[in-house]
């Protein structure tokens, strides 16, 4: 039940005071001083796996019955693109590309029924914004991502790795979707202390872990003992300035993770054996595919590979992406049917390992692993976007759609009415299906309709958030869960605060 | 027929001549015509209606500006008229205030001592110090226009002994009115959601103002013009919405949005946030969590004014069908009461125009605020962004008092600017012990203003400031914010990668991120890898004097004694003569250009362009190859015969032979340009790096006949900037305009070769901008002006980069990641 308002500025209160880190000029404090103690975590890290483009569901997660290609069949027919399969999960049923994250579906909580009824076009950007930060753009405000607020409000796990690193995106880019895609993922209000460690490619390692235009590291310790030395001597008044002294540290604390276990966690390739590491290769090779350019290489594996030593090192959240463009890889607006099963094959076999590995090490038990997109897809032959706000696509049934080429076969609509979210570890449940979806379309929730703001609130409580917990931003309260209104869901989990 | 080139060139000098008397402002020139876009003729309109506000503000009466009502006059008139009633406030004049207080003619200082009197601070009897020159100099170059000063402008203050100097240098500075655009304009990207785009993935932005805020900032538009033109699409200057496509519907651009109620309250809090210092976003679908100041239907009231029709009351997205009129939610007097008029254009001018109203008690006080608190570092207001009525300002009657002086100065926030920085205030020394702080434990705690508060430079003080440190020049064009691109290390310096939203503040909080940005980071190193400054400090015979010498160009102080001890220790072992003079040889005028043929075959120079472009390379039409003026030329010559050589004198080495004829290349001259000419090439496949002590030698001959009265060299370096073209090298006189003078973007290299003879123009790459963070070139152009001339081959000649370069370049950086440098003091 939400909570009143009178409730909040009770809490408010007492929470004012340690909620301060936008405030700019304002003292940096740590989490939210909450008098309760918030929610008993049961997971210390997160992995979230971010799978823009907006996934099939009912290709991946959420299955059908299969309708093979026939020309001129209505869209209504069409239920299906490939033949549901068994999992390790009784009941549970996949799309046919996952073979493998079929045989971990014993270990996932998978929802099926996250509903949204805000009308705002099924735009991917804005999609995307909303699920990663739980605010509709434009917020009026910059809002944080889920991983700035877990690393602002939990800080670090292991002293020497950023609380929240995150893997696969691109940083040097002018192309303006990034650019805002590149906030959305970002700290928002919270400033950079918040902000994400950008590793752009796990296969490439981090320049900036390794000194500067092949500098020696003999040379860049004479250098920064001379930078020492200079602030050391420098003017007192810069060298009593507790925001100068917070700018040196910065640069000792730079030079000490260039020998940490995070600089350490990238020598995956001399520390794993070789068959793990082909098992977070994906399952297709780039000459299979229909457009050669729609495949990601090793980058998208190699980073979740690289997300779990980061976690066993001690990382708090990682998010690792299989980067995002337009009309590229799960943005699919023809040809859906073998795009799906195409883009299937890169992510299933190295999100399995991840999840085989991680509850191998018993890692799985205190890590939350996220599968998510931004929306779900339904039958259209154009995309969409700019007309679902009228409702079009939640009650679209295809009647009037003929497919009449198979490029037009597929889930081509944006759908931001359903879709599914997957959850591994952490404290949720095993091999458990929450909420069902119709069997014909429009394919919405018909049991359990799920609300994001309630995910958020169940990702949070699970790692020890409150969902009502507040930043100030403009003089004003910014909650975690809009208004702090999320409610965790009890049903997704297995042991609960 | 007139080339686009040619007709945005003619654009220019147009608006230089509506600008009437204006100071032409520097802006990227991407010249050659495949680059070239037309400015939609929209601009002169808004130059012609800005002069007219100017001319108003000069005293000139309105109705002879014009004889069709001018919203923007209309609002001066209204101001004029309304502070004439208003109480005029004044500075104490108590005489018990403290001496030095009474003997201040800044009226700052005497509400200042009064409240320090007040409190029984010791201060108030023995102020503290005032900061010494050099740091005064720096801090007021960060402060107005954004950047460190130079060598020679630090020396320059450091040398003026006449007791006003540091009015004087405010005052000069606040005359660079294009540099202090600069500064600003990032602040009030942020403010307005600037984006570069006005769709992105499918969703309208708040459209590009960056353009706009530039020119308005630069025009010193009064502030109350430069709000409403923001708000009210009638207002002359209003910048016309831009227009997109998403996904086949069309969206406008704008700050003000009101396509639905979402947007409607967004845009009624981001005006009231941006404009007012207000934070009410939270009373924007119940009533606000903790002040109790903004009931929801006060805000949804007000953001009736932003849409068509007065706006129901919808809690937490659920309606609730009442209606709310709307309403201004101050009180500017009378018509506050009045019924808002019909339409959304009527009501965005009652909003404009009583936004600016000067009894609206938050307008004036709320930009003074900011302007005390950029300079101060803390406002008297904190949060800026939130005033309310229970938080009284630090000082209100010193807020009041500087809100009122604004208004009765015609709104000009240079007024309110030199008032500040001509504050004994503002010149006091930085002292932690006395710096303010903000805490929101004790929102309420006195601010005193007795030190300012330390603060880390912004992502453009920090790029901007090592470009003119490195360069001893402020390019313009090279500024951060003119730069589309989002870096690893700009945005660990907090500028944001895209404005998504509306912000009036950066967190300044260090970071791991910033910490590897600086450590590491090629784009860091990058920025402090080469400049005239190197230039400077390796023609120093001692190495203690090329030490001191990056001590003041980055800091802008003298070394302190063990500091200096320690920097001419670190440079001493590579410093010697030998590598020195090398140093200095490669980067001046006066370059001795080594036999080519020989340096090409000892591999240390290399012929990059033979005269003819290759297959596959973009290029101008108009090239003549192989051709020659005159009768003199055109002779084949045996190229191994060929010796260039010869006594170098300012860029040009005479006595040089003919190239072979097919390398000899000219334009062909149209029909009417002016007198200028230009022939270019752009080829990826001949991608050349070069370092910054390499050479760049073109052969030019100059006609007898017609003879051209500059030649210009340009080279591109594949990049976005003026579409790669930024670096440029001339002989003779200053005609062709591109760039900006004395830069690196437009470099004057010395007269003219005597005519009809073939001479070698030598170009050192770091001259003109290239062999550090740009390396690469990938084309050439060729221009004349006032005659005509004709070009040869071009050659790169290899320079090796002395020892010493490598200990200077991590002294660089040491200074340059202090956290001195990366504080404003």
């Amino acid at each position: 039940m939400p909570r009143t308002s009178i409730d909040r500025r009770t809490f408010l209160a007492s929470t004012l005071a340690g909620a301060s880190a936008a405030l700019v000029g304002g003292p940096s404090l740590g989490r939210s001083g909450r008098e309760a103690p918030g929610p008993a975590a049961t997971a210390d890290a997160c992995i979230f796996i971010w799978l823009p483009g907006g996934i099939p569901q009912t290709d991946f997660w959420d299955p059908k019955v299969f309708t093979p290609y026939r020309r001129g069949m209505r869209g209504s027919e069409l239920l299906g693109t490939a033949p549901p399969i068994p999992t390790a999960a009784d009941g549970i049923r996949l799309g046919a590309g996952l073979p493998e994250l079929a045989s971990v579906m014993d270990k996932a909580c998978l929802v099926r029924s996250l509903s949204s009824d805000r009308k705002f076009g099924a735009i991917h950007l804005r999609a995307q914004y909303l699920m990663l930060t739980g605010y509709l753009h434009p917020a009026g405000f910059k809002a944080p991502s889920i991983g700035a607020i877990v690393a602002r409000s939990l800080g670090r796990r292991d002293p020497s790795v950023p609380p929240y690193i995150y893997i696969g995106r691109d940083i040097d880019t002018s192309d303006s979707e990034r650019l805002f895609i590149a906030e959305a993922i970002g700290p928002g209000f919270l400033g950079p202390g918040a902000a994400p460690f950008m590793v752009p490619d796990a296969t490439r390692g981090l320049a900036t872990l390794e000194a500067a235009a092949g500098m020696s590291r003999e040379r860049l310790d004479r250098r920064q003992a001379l930078f020492e030395a200079l602030a050391e001597r420098g003017p007192d008044e810069i060298a009593a300035a507790e925001r100068a002294q917070a700018h040196r540290r910065s640069i000792e604390e730079a030079r000490a993770m260039m020998d940490s276990s995070v600089r350490r966690a990238f020598d995956y390739r001399s520390e794993e054996p070789a068959e793990l590491i082909a098992a977070y290769d994906p399952a297709i090779a780039p000459g299979e595919l229909i457009d050669p350019s729609y495949h990601n290489g090793d980058r998208f594996g190699h980073g979740l590979l690289l997300a779990r030593r980061l976690v066993e090192r001690g990382a708090r959240f990682v998010q690792v992406e299989y980067q995002y463009a337009p009309f590229k890889g799960f943005d699919m607006h023809e040809n859906g049917g073998r795009r799906a099963m195409e883009m299937a094959r890169q992510v299933d076999r190295p999100i399995a390992q991840l999840v085989r590995d991680l509850d191998r090490t018993g890692l799985l038990d205190r890590t939350l692993v996220v599968i998510a997109t931004e929306f779900g897809r339904t039958i259209a032959s154009q995309p969409a976007a700019g007309i679902e706000p009228e409702g079009a696509s939640e009650s679209h049934t295809g009647e009037d759609l003929v497919i009449e080429r198979e490029s037009m076969y597929g889930f081509h609509g944006h759908f931001s009415s359903t879709s599914s979210m997957v959850f591994f570890g952490g404290g949720f449940r095993k091999g458990h299906v929450h909420g069902r979806t119709a069997d014909r379309h429009p394919m919405i929730a018909v049991e359990d309709p799920v609300r994001l703001i309630d995910l958020h609130a169940t990702l949070y409580a699970a790692l020890g958030i409150a969902p009502d917990t507040a930043y100030v931003t403009e003089g004003r309260p910014v909650y975690v869960t809009q208004d702090g209104e999320g409610e965790p869901i009890a049903a997704l989990r297995s042991i609960t605060a | 027929m007139v080339t686009a080139g040619e007709e945005r060139y003619a654009d220019t000098v147009g608006r230089s001549a509506l600008r009437g008397g204006l100071p032409e402002p520097i802006r990227q020139t991407p010249l050659l015509p495949d680059h070239a876009m037309k400015r939609p003729p929209a601009r002169r309109s808004t130059a012609t209606a800005a002069r007219a506000v100017l001319l108003i503000f000069g005293g000139v009466a309105i109705a002879a500006t014009t004889t069709t009502p001018d919203p923007a006059a209309a609002l001066v008139e209204r101001r004029e008229e309304l502070l004439a009633g208003l109480p005029r406030l004044a500075p104490p004049d108590d005489p018990d205030l403290p001496a030095w207080a009474l003997a201040s003619p800044n009226p700052i200082d005497r509400f200042v001592a009064r409240r320090w009197r007040d409190a029984g601070l010791p201060e108030a009897d023995s102020p503290p110090p005032l900061c010494d020159d050099s740091a005064f100099v720096r801090r007021v170059h960060l402060d107005l226009i954004g950047v460190v000063p130079t060598l020679a402008e630090r020396e320059a203050f450091l040398a003026d002994l006449r007791p006003d100097r540091r009015e004087r240098l405010v005052d000069a500075l606040l005359a660079r009115a294009a540099d202090c655009a600069d500064h600003w304009t990032p602040f009030w990207e942020d403010a307005l959601a600037s984006s570069p785009v006005s769709v992105n993935g499918g969703m309208a932005t708040s459209g590009n103002w960056q353009r706009w805020v530039n020119d308005a900032v630069r025009d010193a538009l009064p502030y109350d013009i430069f709000a409403a033109s923001i708000i009210d699409p009638g207002m002359p200057r209003a910048k016309p919405p831009e227009r997109g496509d998403a996904n086949g519907l069309e969206v406008i651009a704008h700050f003000i949005r009101s396509a639905n109620e979402t947007e409607t309250l967004q845009s009624a809090a981001a005006v009231a946030q941006v404009f007012m210092g207000t934070a009410m976003k939270c009373g924007s679908c119940h009533n606000h969590f903790e002040n109790e100041e903004w009931p929801q239907r006060r805000v949804v009231a007000f953001a009736g004014l932003f849409a068509e029709r007065d706006q129901e009351i919808v809690r937490c997205e659920r309606r609730t069908g009442r209606i709310i009129p709307a309403a201004f939610p101050f009180d500017p007097g009378e018509e506050a009461a009045a019924t808002a008029p019909e339409g959304a254009a009527a009501r965005r001018a009652l909003a404009a125009r009583q936004l600016v109203d000067p009894r609206n008690p938050r307008f004036a006080p709320a930009i003074v605020n900011r302007l005390w608190k950029r300079f101060l570092g803390l406002g008297l207001v904190e949060p800026a962004d939130d005033f309310r009525d229970d938080r009284p300002a630090s000082d209100p009657d010193l807020l009041a008092f500087l809100a009122d002086d604004l208004m009765r100065h015609g709104f000009d926030l240079r007024r309110t600017t030199r008032l500040i920085l001509t504050s004994r205030v503002y010149q006091h020394v930085h002292d932690p012990a006395l710096e303010d702080g903000f805490d929101v434990d004790e929102p309420d705690a006195p601010r005193w203003f007795r030190s300012p508060a330390l603060r880390r430079l912004t992502a453009e003080q920090v790029f901007d400031s090592l470009q003119v440190a490195m360069e001893q020049e402020l390019d313009p064009a090279l500024r951060l914010f003119r730069s589309g691109e989002s870096t690893g290390l700009t945005r660990a310096l907090g500028r944001p990668a895209a404005r998504n939203d509306v912000t009036t503040a950066r967190s300044e909080d260090p970071s791991i991120v910033a910490g590897l940005e600086l450590l590491n980071g090629a784009e860091f190193a990058g920025l402090i890898e080469w400049g005239a400054l190197f230039d400077l400090a390796l023609a120093q015979p001692a190495a203690a004097e090329a030490a001191a010498l990056l001590f003041r160009a980055l800091l802008s102080r003298e070394p302190q004694p063990e500091e200096l001890a320690i920097a001419e220790a670190w440079l001493a072992p590579t410093w010697s003569s030998g590598a020195i003079r090398a140093g200095r040889a490669a980067t001046h005028a006066g370059v001795e250009v080594p036999p080519l043929d020989e340096a090409i075959a000892a591999g240390s120079a290399l012929l990059w362009f033979d005269g003819a472009p290759r297959e596959g390379a973009r290029r101008s039409a108009g090239w003549e190859t192989g051709a020659t003026i005159g009768g003199e030329g055109g002779r084949e010559v045996d190229r191994d015969a060929a010796r260039h050589a010869g006594a170098a004198r300012d860029g040009i080495a005479d006595g040089a032979l003919a190239p072979p004829a097919a390398s000899i290349h000219r334009s062909t001259p149209p029909a009417d340009r002016g007198g200028r000419s230009q022939h270019w090439f752009i080829d990826p496949q001949s991608e050349v790096d070069l370092g910054p002590f390499d050479l760049v030698v073109v052969e030019v001959r100059v006609d007898p006949e017609r003879p051209a009265q500059q030649v210009l060299f340009q080279l591109n370096d594949g990049g976005s900037r003026d579409g790669g073209w930024s670096h440029r090298a001339y002989l003779g006189a200053d005609l062709i305009p591109w760039g900006r003078a004395e830069t690196s973007s437009r470099r004057a290299l010395g007269p003219l070769p005597a005519p009809g003879a073939w001479a070698l123009l030598t170009v050192p790459a770091s001259r003109i901008g290239l062999g550090a963070r740009h390396r690469s070139v990938v084309g050439a152009s060729f221009d004349e002006a006032g005659g005509r001339a004709e070009w040869g081959r071009v050659f790169i000649v290899r320079r090796a980069a002395p020892a010493a370069l490598e200990s200077l370049r991590d002294l660089a950086w040491a200074i340059a990641a202090s956290p001195e440098f990366m504080h404003r003091r």
